[in-house]
């Protein structure tokens, strides 16, 4: 049995954060007070919440369908972040790692903690994102 | 002076311009003669991110210090000086190569 989800009280470091993640529709995702990007495993955008879209400047229909690591953060296309992703998808192995990055929201340097987040099985993946 | 919105084609023409800046494959920065980082492109983060990690690039020359320390000097030189400031200067690293310019634009 699942336990009782608080999404608002959600934080971008939760140990079950994971867990809470796979278990929320995807029209809950607004409902997490940081930046939340869900992809299917070859990181096409299924959602993606008002918190990261806030921080881009780049509205939800925009981004929705389009491949995250090709058109909407291709500072993520590299062994640090696409790889990772791609590669707990080929090995079927859960995915929950964090790492400093910096991202380019609307093209200014900007320093961000990402966690990357998968389930073995799952047919999402996640990266969720705070300011540093 | 308050500058009027940008609307219809002149708008299209700037998000354009802005789009082929965000997914330009060469990495881009854009600072002042202090290396300040004004704006900063996607590529510039991926290909370089493997040196910085996830450390500060709101300015140019410590990561510069890094990867071509001489540019540092020929960027913050002469500051009326225009046009190319250094072209294709090469960094080998173990596996890579990074191949850096610099150009300095008449402020608008």
């Amino acid at each position: 049995m699942m336990p009782e989800m608080n999404v608002d009280a959600a934080q971008f470091a939760d140990p079950g954060l994971l867990d809470t993640l796979e278990a929320v529709p995807l029209d809950g995702i607004d409902a997490f007070g940081f930046g939340l990007i869900v992809m299917d495993r070859d990181g096409d955008v299924l959602g993606y919440n008002q918190a990261e879209s806030r921080l881009s400047g780049l509205p939800v229909p925009d981004v929705t369908g389009r491949n995250f690591f090709v058109e909407i953060g291709p500072c993520t296309n590299n062994y640090l972040v696409a790889q990772r992703f791609q590669d707990s998808a080929s090995r079927q192995e859960e995915l929950d790692e964090q790492l400093d990055y910096v991202f380019t929201y609307r093209m200014a340097p900007t320093p961000v903690r990402l966690r990357l987040l998968a389930k073995k099985g799952s047919s999402r993946q996640y990266l969720a994102v705070e300011l540093r | 002076m308050t500058m009027p919105p940008v609307v219809g084609p002149e708008l299209q023409e700037l998000l354009y311009l802005r789009q082929f800046f965000y997914q330009c494959p060469a990495g881009l920065f854009e600072t002042d003669d202090a290396g300040l980082v004004h704006m900063v492109n996607p590529a510039a983060v991926r290909l370089l991110a493997p040196v910085i990690g996830g450390g500060d690039l709101s300015q140019l020359f410590p990561l510069l210090r890094r990867v071509a320390p001489e540019m540092v000097d020929v960027i913050a030189g002469d500051p009326h000086r225009l046009g190319p400031l250094a072209a294709g200067r090469r960094d080998f690293r173990e596996h890579s190569m990074l191949r850096i310019s610099s150009i300095r634009l008449r402020s608008l």
